[in-house]
């Protein structure tokens, strides 16, 4: 039952990466027509990236339409229940990816527009970070405080006197 | 022979072999913690390496290849978690020898297949690579275009049996790589009004993306499984003259098998581990302790994983084309460092080539000894608090992608490809023929267009040339394979097995 859980996933997933890539490459394919005509070179800078942006497109409606083929003739059922009518074990919860994602685009739009001193936006980030994961226990914060601080002042001190990167 | 030797000084220098250990011994730490893998730590290595010099860069690189690939043995042998998806096969029978009391001596095998793997695979990388790049100066821009696109059919072709999905993901890389400046007359194209476009997509926001943000957001969604775990006491973790008498056969023929996947463009340790394993159950007298416990199996899967890696340097180094995922990224760290990397490469650069050489031979003696005086304590770092390590990783992806170029569209750009990553491994789209196409792309471009200038437009010596038309053949029977192998008898079908054999084919 689980494997089938995974498999509708599976095909959902494949459902909306074929029609993410397809319309990207139905961008492209505009992009790439307003182009310049060829000149000297045979091709011109417009007809690879048409042709690979064509072949994108015919192959995420395949993709696509093999997800639809199997979701048709795969039998239907419930996927919260086993096969002796106890409960499935449920799939991990998106909630700690939705967290982190969140945080993380605040980070680095800090860290962008706002200018904050790399150390300081870090020890922020991490600290939070590892308490989100930390199942957001009041125990776990003097762990994501310390992991904030060592990150923070630590890859500063890394990438600017050892590495000699530049950071944001 | 002398290119070998003048690098020799740099090499085993106390700079040279410092790097190279501490290559190698990440690269052991990364493949024995399941959730992180050579080809995430390698991109994320690649910001760190701009102050190195090429040559020492290059060796960290492999030493971190050569770790990865062999450190997934622990974890998957007493966790009964593959540290790397090239282990997995090591997992069937390493972990029921583990359980009935053999860790250690799963493990010695294991390690030691893994160093005659990486031995055997050295000595093709020292023989093959410089007649190969000789006969590849002689190539045509017909010639490499053909050869890019037997590389790109290959990889998509043993896309965990989905075509589909591998040439999606190959066409993806290409048009990806298809923004910025057109090659031919400098013009920008597909840069959608955005100034930051016009120089296309760098190569370490979009490999930082797809290999350690998505493995990231997959880390956070997914259960580790908790297996039983076990440990080593007093067991000894090394093979006596009896079994190397005894094994010796099967490593040396897993090894060169695992070799000669290598060596083909774009096949990674995956595949040479799976034939390997598949071949070793062939020959066995006992075909059905595969996948129970046998200990000819984890020798198979490790010498065959292993060789893999100099098998793929040897394309690599030669005609500049990768042969596996983690060799595509070390073509984006040569061209970091402004090295092109092709057949010229012996000529312009052999520094740099000679100490790829070395330090494969230099990390496959690291690792064995890494390995063996480390493996009673590796297990733990399975355990190690994901809630720490993630962040961790979050910050340096930030900083590796900044620092190229220090603009914040590179950050942005890192993240969208760490979405579209996850997004595509959800829905089963490999990656590998992505960063291949996003590689090669540029390079098949440019020879095609050189080609076409050349015959004023004329792509006949695509079919009428032999060697073009002989690679053009092999490309058009790899993609019409799925339905030519329907009509094949069912005893010639890929995946037939013989009477009593267990595991995967």
């Amino acid at each position: 039952m689980r494997e089938r859980a995974e498999t509708v996933s599976e095909e959902r997933a494949e459902i909306a990466a074929g029609l993410i890539l397809a319309v990207i490459g139905g961008a492209c394919v505009a992009a790439a027509m307003a182009a310049p005509q060829p000149g000297l070179d045979p091709l011109g800078p417009g007809a690879l990236p048409m042709a690979a942006a064509l072949i994108v497109i015919l192959l995420s409606l395949a993709m696509i339409g093999q997800a639809l083929r199997r979701k048709r003739f795969e039998p239907s059922g419930s996927f919260a229940e086993t096969a002796d009518g106890s409960a499935a074990r449920q799939p991990p919860s998106p909630l700690p990816l939705l967290l982190v994602s969140l945080v993380t685009l605040l980070y680095v739009a800090a860290l962008a527009f706002l200018r904050l001193p790399y150390w300081g936006a870090t020890l922020v980030f991490v600290t939070i970070t590892v308490w989100l994961l930390s199942n957001r226990r009041i125990a776990a914060l003097p762990k994501a405080l310390a992991a904030g601080v060592i990150l923070g002042f630590g890859c500063d001190y890394l990438f600017t006197q050892i590495f000699i990167v530049d950071l944001p | 022979m002398d290119g070998l030797l003048q690098a020799l000084p740099l090499a085993l220098s106390l700079e040279g072999l410092l790097f190279t250990l501490i290559g190698t011994t990440l690269g052991i730490l990364v493949g024995s913690i399941p959730g992180l893998s050579g080809t995430m730590l390698i991109a994320l290595s690649l910001p760190l390496t701009f102050t190195m010099s090429p040559a020492l860069a290059l060796m960290m690189l492999v030493g971190m290849y050569v770790g990865s690939v062999a450190g997934g043995l622990i974890s998957a042998t007493l966790l009964r978690m593959p540290g790397t998806p090239a282990s997995v096969l090591t997992t069937l029978d390493g972990y029921p020898m583990a359980r009935a009391g053999r860790p250690g001596r799963a493990l010695a095998l294991g390690i030691t297949a893994s160093f005659v793997g990486g031995l055997v695979s050295w000595v093709a990388l020292i023989l093959v690579s410089r007649p190969l790049a000789d006969f590849a100066l002689r190539f045509t821009p017909w010639d490499y275009f053909a050869f890019i696109m037997v590389a790109m059919v290959l990889i998509a072709s043993l896309s965990r049996g989905a075509m589909v999905k591998g040439l999606l993901s190959g066409f993806l890389g290409i048009l990806i790589a298809m923004p910025g400046s057109d090659p031919s007359t400098g013009m920008p194209r597909l840069a959608f009004g955005n100034r930051a476009m016009e120089n296309g997509f760098d190569v370490l926001p979009v490999l930082i993306g797809l290999f350690a943000v998505s493995q990231i957001m997959r880390g956070l969604t997914e259960h580790l499984g908790v297996a039983e775990r076990i440990e080593i006491r007093r067991e000894r973790v090394t093979l006596s003259l009896a079994d190397w008498r005894r094994h010796g056969g099967n490593m040396l023929r897993s090894s060169t098998l695992g070799t000669l996947i290598g060596i083909l463009p774009g096949v990674g340790a995956n595949v040479g581990s799976v034939v390997a394993y598949s071949t070793a159950r062939s020959f066995s007298k006992e075909p059905e302790r595969f996948g129970t416990g046998s200990e000819e199996a984890v020798i198979a899967s490790e010498a065959g994983n292993s060789a893999t890696v100099g098998g793929a340097l040897v394309p690599l180094v030669a005609i500049g084309i990768p042969g596996s995922v983690i060799d595509a990224i070390l073509i984006g760290g040569l061209y970091l460092h402004g090295i092109v990397p092709g057949p010229m490469l012996f000529s312009t650069n052999p520094d740099v080539v000679y100490a790829i050489m070395i330090s494969c031979l230099v990390a496959t003696l690291m690792m064995f000894v890494l390995m063996t005086g480390l493996v009673r304590h590796l297990p733990k770092l399975a355990r190690v608090d994901r809630s720490l390590l993630l962040p961790g990783i979050l910050v340096f992806c930030i900083v590796g992608s900044y620092a190229a170029t220090n603009r914040f569209f590179d950050v942005w750009v890192m993240l969208a490809f760490g979405v579209l990553g996850f997004l595509l491994e959800k829905a089963r789209v490999p990656l590998a023929p992505l960063v291949i196409g996003f590689i090669l792309g540029p390079l098949a471009e440019a020879k095609l267009r050189t080609g076409l200038m050349i015959t004023a437009g004329d792509p006949s010596p695509l079919v009428t040339q032999p060697l073009p038309a002989f690679l053009m053949g092999i490309a058009l029977l790899l993609l019409l394979w799925p339905l030519l192998s329907r009509l094949l008898p069912p005893r010639l079908k890929p995946g037939a097995r013989p009477a009593g054999g267990s595991g995967p084919a």
